[in-house]
């Protein structure tokens, strides 16, 4: 698929402002500075996202998936590593976590951050580019990546693409790295694009 | 006509930025590097900058100190999506005249425009 300067140029500028809208959400909510780094953005089709996600990410992942539906349509994933999954639960939450046994504390924790950066990311994409987006409860995944791609929910009858956005911020003196995605099949990132073309 | 400097490593907000000041009749330099920005200010003494706060290499808040450093008298106004009270105060703390929030409202940089440039 083919993305033009402007629309990639339009794309990282709204995801750069829905991120923003995510971390004031989180600083909020947990009462925490959240400060951010600029995102790295491209979009790749589906079935190389496993390749760019584990040139960099080893092991387990923990992952909050929500569906969203309306004018366009797909998956959207906040992706983090065990590790930094773990560092950011401890820190929000203010004592250790066992990482042998992430029991509900964690779970709660992470979900309900995953929720809150989701929702703001495509609220604010439904706000910029004026569309109707509905979205599901956030499910939270533990488990390796392929287990990960497989668990996304697409239509077979159409070409899959990807927003992979890489993320970095910092929360309590610690940075930490992720990855945002939103899956969709090619009628859904048509119309997205050619939103973001009309843009300015 | 009024010198106006815009920093924004975003293409797109550049151009609408750039239409909205234009068309109230003054004179823009559009840089998308924060390094290039602290070049043009020496050169060009601008009376105002509006500066993006999230760039790549060097932050807006960066560029905001060393702006104040060397050119206390322009006027800059920072522009975010982040609206958390800390990043706020350090913008202020850092010598920031005004925040606005992005995704960008005429009438917003058209105020701005009345208020610092007069």
């Amino acid at each position: 698929m083919h993305i033009s300067e402007k629309q990639l140029d339009s794309l990282t500028e709204v995801l750069n402002i829905s991120f923003a809208r995510s971390a004031n959400d989180l600083a909020e909510s947990t009462d925490n500075q959240v400060i951010l780094n600029p995102l790295k953005v491209k979009v790749v089709s589906l079935a190389d996202v496993y390749g760019e996600l584990s040139a960099v990410t080893k092991g387990e992942i923990s992952t909050i998936h929500k569906i969203f539906r309306g004018n366009i349509a797909g998956n959207a994933m906040f992706v983090l590593d065990r590790n930094t999954s773990f560092l950011l639960t401890e820190l929000l939450n203010g004592f250790p976590i066992d990482s042998d046994y992430p029991g509900g504390t964690y779970r709660e924790v992470l979900t309900e951050v995953g929720n809150i950066i989701l929702n703001a990311c495509l609220g604010t994409f439904g706000n910029i580019l004026e569309f109707e987006i509905s979205l599901s409860v956030s499910s939270l995944y533990l488990d390796g990546l392929e287990k990960l791609l497989l668990s996304i929910y697409v239509d077979t009858e159409e070409p899959n693409y990807t927003v992979l956005v890489s993320i970095s911020f910092k929360v309590k003196e610690s940075e930490m790295s992720g990855f945002l995605l939103f899956v969709m099949g090619i009628t859904s990132m048509e119309i997205f694009l050619d939103k973001l073309e009309r843009l300015g | 006509m009024k010198k106006i400097l815009l920093v924004d490593d975003s293409v797109m907000q550049g151009r609408i930025l750039s239409r909205i000041i234009e068309e109230s009749g003054h004179q823009v330099f559009e840089v998308c590097d924060g390094l290039i920005a602290l070049d043009l200010c020496s050169i060009e003494n601008p009376q105002m900058i509006f500066l993006d706060l999230l760039m790549p290499e060097m932050s807006g808040q960066e560029v905001l100190g060393e702006i104040k450093k060397s050119y206390f008298h322009i006027a800059v106004i920072v522009r975010g999506a982040d609206m958390q009270k800390t990043s706020r105060e350090e913008i202020t703390e850092l010598g920031g005249d005004f925040f606005l929030n992005k995704p960008i409202q005429e009438e917003e940089i058209l105020s701005d425009l009345g208020t610092y440039l007069n």
